[in-house]
């Protein structure tokens, strides 16, 4: 438990989670909060989680991330509330014997965070406000 | 008996707060839960045709029993990351 942060991400700390001698490759992957979609200009993004059911997805998200691309360690982090532009939605690491599946294994815990984890996203603008993907 | 429904995101929103109240009919399913949310929170909208019900913290399907007590939610597409 404890995947969910309000306020900033340390990229560092979720890195050393993962870190072992058995790893030659660590993998850390960050999504930060960008200034512009779709033509519009992004003041901030607010994240709102289904806390209890996110902690646990997050959580098997990561071992099955591990688990499919021969990962040794997969950890992360997701912010929840404000997250202002430039900074850190979500930090992933990976660590494993050789590259690859380090990178494999971030790559897949992160579309499947975007896939399934119960986080929503709203985009504030200068003018207004909208939740990705939901149509208001 | 009665269920309490979570709300999130867009829904919550609509709604003006972050559960809601239904009746429904021993046994019941999530099918049921979200057939009386389309019948008495129309405010919901299209959302409601969109939306996932999770039942105890799992994705539901339509036959998933829903008990007294059951922590019920509707979660609109996700979109973290």
């Amino acid at each position: 438990m404890g995947l969910l942060v309000e306020g900033p991400l340390d990229a560092a700390a979720v890195e050393a989670e993962v870190r072992t001698p058995a790893a030659g490759a660590v993998v850390v992957f960050v999504g930060t909060a960008r200034e512009e979609t779709g033509g519009r200009r992004v003041v901030r993004l607010f994240y709102e989680a289904y806390a209890a059911m996110a902690e646990k997805r997050l959580a098997e998200i990561c071992e099955e991330a591990r688990a499919k691309h021969g990962a040794l360690r997969v950890s992360l982090r997701h912010r929840v509330g404000e997250c202002p532009v430039g900074e850190a939605g979500v930090v992933i690491a990976a660590s494993a014997a050789h590259r690859a599946q380090a990178f494999d294994a971030c790559r897949a815990a992160i579309e499947e965070i975007k896939r399934s984890a119960p986080l929503w996203k709203k985009e504030h603008y200068a003018d207004g406000s909208s939740w990705v993907g939901q149509g208001s | 008996m009665k269920v309490f429904v979570h709300l999130f995101g867009a829904a919550r929103e609509k709604a003006g707060r972050h559960v809601v109240e239904v009746e429904v009919r021993p046994p019941a399913m999530a099918g049921d839960v979200a057939a009386q949310l389309l019948l008495h929170h129309g405010e919901l909208g299209d959302l409601l045709r969109t939306a996932a019900i999770a039942v105890d913290r799992e994705l539901a399907r339509i036959d998933t029993p829903v008990r007294e007590g059951s922590e019920v939610a509707l979660l609109p597409p996700v979109s973290g990351g």
